[in-house]
């Protein structure tokens, strides 16, 4: 994969990416989970590049490398949109994993002529506030210190311990490593990302509305315990053109699916 | 209409099991997941009729103890001894206060049938969404003795014939529950048959 990039945004802010894929591919843009970064891109390495297919996933601020503060919805689609503009890219799918799900809909809502169509995998609701790690966002004050706890305890007992967090199913080595890499490069910095959402997501908050001309799927795990299937479907039911629903853990959705995510473009 | 599956805690192979709760307590097949009983009682009392797609191990293992629990009907297309009702191709049966037409679809197995509503189709193994091999329309395994994929695919072509452009909820026997257009879901699947290469590279 190549290394991460940079562009330097309008207000001087860092916004850090990964791409995967040949550049001349149709693109996509997608939106890592909360608390995630670009390196989750690696997910579709082999599926991209061999459907020729761009993968584009941006560190969102106080991720990684993406200067911080959280931003909210808008002013990350904002933020897209600029890096859009800097590569060249006139329309894109955009996908949005757990907590990357609502940031997914905001870039649809803002730019909804760009977009070709919108997937959420697993996506956070409202109703689901605390998003993935909801027993930890609860107190949102001590989540830098657990997730530092975190970050140290993976380097001790291996990369299988976030794996754990999200699946119950098995992963191979090099895909709990591919995880673990996106989980401690997300908080490699500041963890002012990974608590920044927290809290927005524990607030009171809405997820942006995109205009019925973007088509909208949804895929999401009837076993999935971080962020549970029903409120997502009550939430989402009415406006998805296509909803899957596998029989399937949070991360695991995501690790089944990412196949067919590039091969469905 | 309602439709729940409960064989989600199933920590063994099984088919799905759809619980249809109202107005008719009503299970699409039996699955072969121990503990399906407790399963079903978290939401309903008791379990008046039993609809099923076919006859393998993994859609009836665990007819016996449904039947000993509720006493249900039993619906099925080949005679055995616990059916109570046959039923054959064009025939009508209700699942949650709707209309369903019975669909004879050989090849995946002798006696299948699937369940096809205005809205909602039941297809057992004949097609689902997603399995080892698809994702989006797949279809079932023909290669052990009985089965056949030239009948399968005239069995996918039937449905199609019959089949109205408005379903929108696919309930399969095996893998995700899919709502969208489901008739492009069974196209794919078609497509995919009619290659005619083994569904899986070691079959």
């Amino acid at each position: 994969m190549s290394a991460t990039e940079t562009i330097e945004l309008a207000d001087g802010r860092q916004l850090e990416f990964s791409s995967i894929g040949p550049e001349s591919g149709e693109t996509v843009v997608f939106c890592h989970g909360t608390p995630g970064s670009c390196l989750l891109g690696r997910l579709f390495e082999e599926s991209a590049t061999a459907a020729g297919v761009r993968v584009l996933t941006p560190s969102r601020p106080g991720y990684g490398r993406s200067t911080p503060p959280t931003s909210g919805f808008e002013s990350w689609a904002a933020d897209c949109v600029q890096l859009l503009d800097a590569l060249s890219i006139d329309r894109t799918t955009v996908w949005g994993f757990s907590g990357g799900g609502p940031f997914a809909l905001a870039l649809a809502a803002t730019v909804p002529e760009r977009i070709q169509r919108v997937e959420l995998i697993a996506p956070v609701v409202p109703e689901t506030s605390g998003g993935p790690f909801e027993s930890l966002s609860r107190v949102p004050l001590l989540l830098g210190a657990v997730l530092r706890l975190v970050d140290w305890s993976t380097r001790i007992r291996g990369p299988e311990m976030i794996t754990g967090q999200l699946t119950n199913t098995s992963v191979s080595p090099a895909l709990a490593e591919s995880v673990a890499a996106d989980f401690y490069h997300a908080i490699s910095e500041t963890t002012a990302g990974a608590i920044g959402e927290s809290q927005l997501f524990g607030d009171e908050w809405a997820l942006p509305t995109v205009p019925e001309s973007v088509p909208l799927e949804l895929t999401h795990g009837r076993a999935d315990s971080n962020v549970r299937i029903e409120p997502v479907l009550e939430t989402l039911s009415d406006r998805c053109d296509r909803i899957t629903t596998p029989k399937n853990d949070h991360l695991g959705t995501l690790l089944t699916r990412r196949n067919s995510l590039v091969s469905g473009l | 209409m309602e439709v729940r599956n409960v064989t989600d805690t199933a920590e063994t192979f099984t088919s799905n099991v759809y619980l249809v709760p109202e107005p008719v307590p009503t299970l699409i097949d039996a699955g072969a997941m121990s503990g399906v009983v407790d399963a079903i009682t978290d939401s309903v009392s008791t379990i008046d009729r039993v609809l099923l797609t076919h006859q393998h191990g993994d859609h009836i293992g665990e007819l016996d103890a449904i039947v000993s629990a509720f006493d249900p009907e039993i619906y099925a297309y080949d005679a055995f001894d616990a059916r109570t009702n046959e039923i054959k191709d064009g025939d009508l049966v209700s699942i949650g206060g709707e209309p369903f037409e019975v669909v004879y679809t050989p090849g995946h197995a002798g006696d299948h049938v699937c369940y096809l509503g205005a809205d909602v189709l039941f297809s057992g193994d004949v097609v689902v969404h997603d399995d080892g091999a698809f994702e989006g329309g797949s279809f079932g395994r023909t290669d052990l003795a009985g089965q056949s994929r030239e009948r399968l695919i005239e069995s996918i072509e039937t449905l199609l014939d019959r089949m109205g452009s408005d379903v929108s909820e696919l309930y399969a026997g095996h893998g995700s529950t899919f709502t969208g257009e489901v008739r492009q879901i069974v196209e794919t699947a078609l497509e995919r048959a009619k290659r005619r290469e083994p569904k899986y590279p070691e079959q």
